[in-house]
């Protein structure tokens, strides 16, 4: 199989994945909970 | 005074005053509930980095006996296993966060109150400032042995492969979770400073930030893998998104400086009462006395942090101009020691300087005494600091920009003379005395921009809305940035002599399969080389240390190395030519590399080469036929995300000089009972 990665890439995911997910699902319910406040 | 009783790890008196203490007749009942939920904290704690650290290690010994020697990847169970592990601590930090939040568990709760008691500082500021601190120390450690190991042994042999990785990648998880724990720790509004997340939850603004600088900084791991597949893998420190591991590291600890003033902001809210001393031994330190001491160490970890930036220089392997050497040591200066001082009165940033020195020390003991790689070297700042002590005496620290303009100009002029002598002392590469007009000149620039950020950031720390959130203020540091971004796009550009080459010859001195050999070079023309910054043969990745080899000067226009240089199996030895502006280099041996791939160079006994860009024989590894525009974006794409985490920086020292104004006008609310924080520190 031909390498789909880089070395830096795998090793990083296991510790980068939760500082990328966790900002991510954030933003998504800081805007969802600033566009309810700005209707009502 | 209301008082909740819902923030986290604090309990409500009677007479309504919040305290982060235990009463004497609860303290063996407490004591052993504490330790179990320091275990249990200390459990959780490790399973998250264990499994963080444990899956994908799996994942190597598997792939390892595949593992070709190459520049190139892992294959999709590797992926997928380190996915599985990224998605299990994020699911765990989750579920930390809901329990807490939901109040289905204390847990986390009892441990950071426990911290506070310790601290004397409120728990959503002791858990994590103890958090991020001992993963600055990790991240730092294996930052420093992460180049040692590059220099001495060239690129990674297979995923997983190398053990450095994971202390910077467990510290910079370790600096996104302190944040992370922060924020979800206060059940109330913590301080005036802290930014409503969704519905009442409100989290900490240093939190917040600490949890962005981690992100930011952990970031620059894919984006690493996405850059080394359109460029090639860049062996330098200042690669763009190496520079983003490096950034977000080094801000969190402005991240902190803000939670640490959070804390007290929010002991000041809740309690008039002057916290107790906390004793440490026979040493009893009043909370002011504590406090100092804290910002003090924090803004000592803020020059470390500054100063990884110089990481090549003070290996010996820089790949740049050396005018950035005596740049970078200025800005860090000005910014660390100006900020220490305004914030920690008279001595501050001596003590600061001391911290750093005993940090540097320990980290290169570790690196080049235990583990027997290349030494890292470092500069002293202990001349800076001491003019900055000066500069603040002769003109005090009420007015923050003339300090740093006095200090500012201290650092660049005497400053950067007493780190040229050092250089001279203790460093791979002394700075040449024929650059000493734009050394001080550089440094002169640096100097004052970045006491110019430090009496920025000091002036946030002690809620001084109009020092760091006036247009006049933000124009300053504005003028700081755009001179050093200037300077930075000047020095950055090099050239290559023309049509200049060198005629060598090599005796050998011990024969194969270990040759070693003395190299002589007739440089044409012979005037090319004249005030050289350097001019020597370096020799690295050869499974040891980096060897520097001086060229010296035997007849005009012919130059020979002091000593033999090694020309067999790993070792890389080259020609390194710094002059003004040029930065160039010529091969002198190097083995075949079939992952990148490229042919054998061999040390034959004669041979005549031309000068070539110095990051063509460093960097071989990066691809050569990747369009210009293709750079310039991915450039600014880091620039652009940069410049992001910069601002939000920034805006959030706005936010929290001006916190205790918008606290005192909420209407029901006193006025602080006094103006000590927004005073200035020992002027």
């Amino acid at each position: 199989m031909p390498p789909l990665a880089d070395h830096s890439l795998v090793q990083s995911l296991a510790f980068v994945l939760p500082a990328l997910i966790l900002p991510l699902v954030l933003g998504v319910l800081v805007i969802r909970d600033r566009i309810r406040r700005s209707k009502t | 005074m209301v008082v909740s009783r819902r923030t986290a790890g604090t309990r409500g008196t009677a007479d309504g005053r919040r305290t982060f203490g235990t009463r004497p007749s609860d303290r063996s009942a407490v004591t052993a509930r504490r330790c179990r939920h320091t275990l249990f904290f200390a459990r959780s704690f490790a399973t998250l980095i264990g499994a963080a650290a444990l899956l994908p290690a799996t994942a190597f010994a598997r792939g390892e006996q595949e593992a070709a020697p190459s520049a190139g990847g892992a294959a999709l169970d590797q992926v997928a296993i380190a996915t599985a592990a990224g998605l299990l601590v994020t699911g765990l930090l989750i579920v930390l966060g809901v329990r807490h939040r939901t109040g289905k568990t204390q847990r986390l709760a009892t441990v950071a109150a426990s911290a506070a008691r310790v601290t004397g500082m409120p728990p959503f500021v002791a858990l994590p400032a103890a958090i991020s601190t001992i993963s600055l120390l990790t991240a730092a450690f294996g930052l420093y042995w992460d180049i040692s190991l590059h220099i001495d042994n060239g690129r990674d042999p297979g995923p997983l492969a190398n053990p450095s990785h994971y202390f910077i990648l467990a510290g910079l998880l370790g600096v996104f979770a302190a944040g992370w724990i922060s924020m979800i720790l206060p059940l109330d509004r913590p301080s005036p400073a802290a930014v409503r997340v969704i519905g009442d939850w409100w989290a900490p603004l240093g939190g917040l930030l600490l949890a962005a600088c981690g992100s930011f900084a952990l970031l620059g791991f894919p984006l690493d893998d996405f850059s080394h597949r359109l460029f090639g893998q860049d062996v330098t420190l200042w690669g763009p998104t190496h520079l983003m591991m490096l950034a977000g590291a080094a801000m969190s600890l402005v991240a902190m400086l803000v939670l640490f003033t959070e804390g007290r902001l929010a002991l000041r809210a809740h309690t008039v009462e002057e916290p107790p001393p906390a004793r440490f031994g026979s040493v009893r330190l009043s909370a002011e006395q504590l406090r100092r001491l804290r910002l003090v160490m924090t803004t000592g970890g803020l020059l470390v942090g500054l100063s990884i930036f110089q990481g090549e220089f003070d290996f010996g392997v820089p790949q740049f101009s050396q005018l950035f050497q005596p740049a970078l040591i200025a800005i860090a200066a000005g910014w660390a020691l100006v900020c220490a001082r305004i914030v920690g009165g008279r001595g501050a940033a001596l003590a600061a300087v001391g911290l750093y020195l005993v940090t540097r020390s320990l980290l290169s003991a570790l690196v080049g005494g235990v583990f027997g790689q290349t030494l890292p070297h470092f500069p002293l700042y202990l001349a800076e600091a001491a003019l900055v002590e000066v500069a603040a005496l002769v003109v005090g620290t009420t007015r923050p920009y003339r300090l740093a303009a006095v200090a500012g100009v201290a650092i660049g002029t005497l400053g950067t003379l007493a780190e040229f002598a050092w250089s001279h002392v203790w460093m791979p590469l002394p700075w040449p005395s024929a650059m000493l007009p734009e050394i001080v000149a550089v440094g002169l620039i640096c100097g004052v921009a970045g006491a110019i950020v430090g009496a920025f950031l000091a002036s946030g720390i002690r809620l001084d809305p109009v020092n760091a959130g006036s247009g006049r203020a933000l124009a300053r540091l504005g003028a700081a940035a755009a001179a050093v971004v200037a300077l930075f796009a000047y020095l950055g550009s090099t050239t290559t002599p023309d049509g200049a080459r060198v005629l060598a010859r090599v005796t050998t001195t011990r024969p194969a399969p270990e040759r070693w050999g003395i190299v002589t070079v007739r440089v044409e023309p012979a005037v090319t080389v004249r005030d050289p910054n350097w001019f020597n043969i370096t020799s690295w990745q050869g499974k040891t240390k980096l060897r520097l080899t001086r060229l010296v000067a035997v007849a005009p226009g012919v130059w020979r190395s002091e000593r033999p240089v090694p020309l067999y199996g790993s070792w890389k030895s080259m020609i390194r030519f710094h002059q003004g502006r040029i930065l160039s280099a010529v091969p002198v041996y190097m083995p075949a590399d079939r992952a990148i791939p490229t042919p054998e160079i061999p040390a034959t006994a004669t041979f005549a080469r031309p000068f070539v860009p110095d990051w063509h024989v460093l960097q071989r590894e990066r691809k050569r036929d990747v369009p210009g525009w293709l750079w310039g974006v991915a450039g600014l794409t880091v620039l652009a995300l940069s410049s992001v985490l910069l601002v939000a920086l920034a805006a959030g020292l706005v936010r929290l000089s001006r916190s205790e104004l918008t606290r005192t006008r909420r209407p029901g609310t006193a006025p602080a009972t006094a103006p000590a924080a927004a005073a200035p520190a020992g002027g």
